[in-house]
């Protein structure tokens, strides 16, 4: 930001928190000379609500509702993460059948994050059309998560120890239905788009990172699989059941925006493999551990005080965080989603720090588009995938 | 006396006859203007909603439904609320270039119709430079939006009006070097002759087949002058939000919103006359033999059945520019540069070479 | 010169790749128009909601123990639960109960965990009005039954699948 302020020349533009392409509520503050990019300096904090401070006078199934509004693309994610937590604090073991539900729903979540990344960045390029296609593809997946959960967004199903009911009868069948379907569209977006000229004149060698920035910068997700490194959480720390699947790391080694396109195309044709799997083997049994629901602490609390049971169909919520202190992580669609705890064995964490893979991946944004065209930051800024929920938290 | 009297009755009658005549003639001039004038605003309200309902189409969606049978008088609907909303003007713009910008853009379009023969010798005026009044005049419409991107006192307004600038300088000149080599075939610039020109041999003996390559040079830049979408870089909605337009509301909006569009219309106009023989019939086996007999009879049917070819050929490169726009990503604005100047320029270049070769072999 | 013979033939191949990839995306967006449109013209016509649906909370009063289960599991501590304790019969006699739906996030914790499944949640989910005050239910407004969508024939409704 230094030159602006030496040459009178350049031109400073606000592509201000109401751009139509700034994914949000981002706030770039871009110093042009002509087309060329001479500096950006992002300003985040527009969607700031306090998500960790939240989470420290919440229990956790309290928190949960909150948890689908850091990224609400990938909700099932941020559940995910905020149930594995806990539950690898406190030891607890999840039923198979909980476990397979997870990666089912897990996947679903990541194809309709990749779905909703896909259609805004090809409208960031131009193409309108491709965002009509995609949320036809999506609101499949939001019936699919309706049926079970009960909405389409916002689910709150996951619970520390499970899910927190089965599946509706007839759901597996139209859920195996939707994975036919959906390679079949997703040849058709390849066709679409893929081999498009100009698309590939847009988005070939535009934001290239390589493989020593890509460490150095701490990026995960896509944005490091493009960058020619196979690294996925999901083989790498083989949580819930992803190691009983066939499946591949998807990763290019390009490391530019067309990369980064292709990982994701592929990491949901991925998915669909390993939900076809996990349809096929789903195993009967429980779907909740419901023995953690009880608590360790002194018996008989006095009467209708905060920590009092009362009989129910489910017994109410009182699980605590052990005096522990752990950093969890999941393989989200953005990237490394991860949550540092801290129990004091109690309801509340005493710390919930959140890692979320947007604000890293965005930290890289403002060297990626200088000495570049004005048009290449949306470009670029659409292959990073961020969603500004979690960025500001 | 009386006999002076009379003369100098008639002399006051004729005198005033003269006169009469002569408002009636100045009406008269307005008549076929206004007659197109409506005309090419009916055939824009017809192109917004078959942008929308084509768009809709391949979006899977159904498009304006409920104003009139199958919505179109809605962009009548939308128009009569674009009169009606309130004229915003930016505090420390420049008023009278913000005024001025989108008038200026819409005129030097309409004056552009002016030289397109609908029908056979069914023109408004047929000029012996036809053909380069239009390519004037249409260099006019890019200062109109420099001048608003301007006064909008707004940094993407700026920006968006440079680059219309810069685009419609960088398309202008492939585009003339087609209309050159059109214009070598047909020995003429007037549109009337070289419509004239493609109509000996039917459907073989269009423009298009001789210049299959400058055809589609003038169709690319046809669509960059329009600022259609794989070239839409001024108005680029994820970069510059809208471009020259962002300050605009109400009818000045609209004016730039018909302009774009007029724009679309002249420019399909023009490859129809240029490369596909106007308002000619197409199958030249079947039906022009009963139709030398109608020709006789019926002048005013034959009129009319060129006014209804040419916008049949014009409308396919209407549905082919809407299709192109829902299924493209824009280009960049070096690569847009990179194609007018590197791509089109020369290979332009190559055919007139060609034409006027051929051209001096004939001779 | 050959060299930028082969040069020409390179360059030519691929604009004409170039146009067969741009023809086959128009392909692709053309035979979109052939399939009919997947939009629902939502007042006129309405999705039959699923089952697990959360939607407006119904409540009733009678199965009501007055735990405040609902309140400890909310996230934000919304529900109003007004109870008195009978001494003589050692139980809590529920007196009102009220829930904001302006505020309530319709996340179903409080549903889950009510021990006396007293409170359900309804297919209602057009609950906008001119004034917020309006959506505070008290505990006759909770216990009304939505009328469904099936039932209003100026509705078509649509299934999914």
């Amino acid at each position: 930001m230094n030159i602006s302020t030496i040459r009178k020349d350049f031109m400073i533009v606000n592509m201000g928190p109401h751009h139509p392409s700034m994914h949000g509520v981002l706030r770039l503050i871009v110093t042009l000379d002509g087309e060329d990019v001479i500096d950006c300096e992002p300003i985040l904090g527009y969607l700031h609500r306090g998500m960790e401070k939240i989470a420290e006078n919440r229990t956790i199934i309290q928190y949960l509702p909150y948890v689908t509004r850091w990224d609400y693309l990938a909700t099932m994610f941020t559940e995910a993460i905020t149930v594995n937590g806990p539950e690898q604090l406190g030891n607890i073991q999840v039923p198979k059948r909980a476990s397979y539900i997870r990666v089912i729903m897990l996947e679903l979540s990541r194809i309709a994050s990749h779905l909703l990344w896909l259609g805004p960045f090809m409208a960031d390029i131009g193409a309108q059309t491709p965002f009509f296609y995609i949320f036809r593809e999506r609101e499949f997946i939001y019936d699919l998560f309706e049926a079970a959960t009960g909405m389409r967004m916002m689910h709150n199903f996951f619970r520390i120890g499970g899910v927190a009911t089965d599946l509706p009868y007839g759901w597996v069948d139209k859920c195996s239905d939707f994975c036919d379907y959906f390679l079949t569209s997703i040849a058709e977006y390849q066709k679409l788009i893929t081999r498009n000229p100009i698309f590939l004149e847009r988005v070939e060698g535009v934001g290239v990172v390589d493989v020593k920035e890509v460490i150095n910068w701490g990026l995960s997700g896509p944005m490091l699989r493009a960058s020619g490194i196979q690294w996925d959480l999901r083989k790498v720390d083989n949580y819930e059941c992803y190691e009983e699947f066939h499946w591949e790391v998807q990763w290019q080694k390009e490391g530019d925006s067309l990369a980064r396109y292709l990982v994701r195309i592929g990491e949901m044709v991925e998915s669909i493999k390993i939900i076809q799997q996990a349809l096929e083997g789903l195993p009967g049994g429980p779907y909740e551990n419901l023995e953690i629901r009880c608590f360790d602490r002194e018996k008989e609390p006095e009467w209708n005080e905060f920590e009092y049971r009362f009989i129910s169909k489910k017994s109410s919520p009182s699980f605590e965080l052990p005096k522990q202190e752990l950093y969890v992580r999941i393989e989200a669609p953005k990237g490394e989603l991860g949550i540092f705890i801290i129990g004091d064995q109690n309801g509340f964490p005493w710390r919930w720090k959140i890692h979320p893979p947007g604000f890293i991946n965005l930290q890289i944004l403002p060297q990626l588009v200088k000495r570049m065209k004005l048009a290449d930051i949306m470009t670029i800024l659409g292959s990073i995938d961020i969603i500004m929920g979690e960025v500001d938290r | 006396m009386i006999i002076d009297l009379t003369e100098i009755q008639d002399i006051h009658f004729f005198f005033r006859l003269e006169f009469f005549k002569e408002i009636y003639e100045i009406l008269w001039v307005f008549v076929p203007i206004l007659i197109f004038i409506v005309g090419i605003t009916i055939s824009v309200l017809a192109i917004v909603w078959l942008e929308r309902e084509i768009s809709a189409g391949i979006q899977q969606r159904i498009g304006p439904e409920y104003t009139g049978p199958f919505g179109v008088l809605q962009a009548l609907a939308d128009g009569t609320k674009l009169l009606f909303k309130e004229n915003l003007i930016p505090s420390r713009g420049d008023i009278r270039l913000f005024s001025f910008g989108p008038a200026i853009s819409v005129i030097s379009i309409i004056l552009s119709y002016s030289v397109i023969p609908f029908g056979y010798n069914f023109v408004l005026s047929d000029l012996n430079i036809g053909v380069f009044l239009w390519i004037a005049i249409s260099s006019i419409a890019p200062i109109g939006l420099l001048m608003s991107g301007y006064g909008s006192n707004n940094k993407y307004s700026f920006l968006g009006g440079l680059r219309a600038a810069a685009q419609s300088i960088s398309y202008e000149i492939p585009l003339t070097l087609c209309v050159l080599s059109i214009s070598l075939l047909s020995n003429s610039l007037s549109t009337v002759d070289i419509v004239d020109a493609q109509s000996k041999y039917g459907f073989w003996g269009w423009n298009l087949w001789r210049q299959p390559m400058g055809f589609l040079v003038f169709l690319i830049s046809s669509l960059a002058e329009c600022e259609r979408l794989p070239f839409d870089l001024p108005e680029a909605e994820e970069e510059l939000i809208a471009g020259y337009q962002t300050e605009y509301s109400g009818i000045k909006f609209g004016l730039f919103y018909v302009a774009s569009y007029l724009n679309l219309l002249v420019s399909s106009l023009f490859v129809t006359v240029l490369y596909l023989g106007g308002s000619n019939i197409s199958i030249p086996y079947i039906f022009v033999s009963n139709f030398f007999e109608i020709n006789k009879t019926y002048g005013v049917f034959v009129t009319i059945i060129g006014i209804f070819i040419t916008l049949v050929k014009t409308f396919l490169f209407i549905f082919v520019s809407i299709t192109t726009r829902w299924t493209l990503p824009r280009l960049r604005i070096d690569q847009l540069l990179n194609l007018g100047w590197k791509f089109l320029l020369p290979i332009s270049l190559g055919n007139l070479l060609l034409t006027t070769s051929s051209q001096l072999f004939s001779l | 010169m050959f060299l930028m013979v082969t040069e020409f033939i390179n360059y030519s191949e691929q604009i004409i790749r170039a146009a067969r990839y741009i023809g086959q995306g128009l392909m692709i967006t053309l035979s979109h128009a052939n399939r009919l449109p997947v939009t629902i013209q939502y007042p006129y016509e309405k999705i039959i909601s699923s089952e697990r649906f959360r939607g407006r909370i119904h409540f009733e009063f009678d199965k009501c123990i007055a735990c405040e289960v609902c309140v400890r599991v909310c996230p934000i501590d919304l529900p109003i639960v007004d109870w008195k304790l009978e001494t003589d019969i050692r139980k809590k006699r529920l007196l009102n109960y009220s829930i904001d739906f302006g505020i309530c996030i319709f996340c179903g914790n409080c549903i889950e965990y009510c021990p006396t499944n007293c409170l359900s949640m309804t297919e209602e989910y057009e609950l906008s009005t001119y004034d917020r005050h309006e959506l505070n239910y008290n505990l006759i407004a909770l216990g009304r039954l939505p009328v469904s969508v099936i039932d209003d024939y100026t509705i078509r409704t649509i299934q999914i699948k």
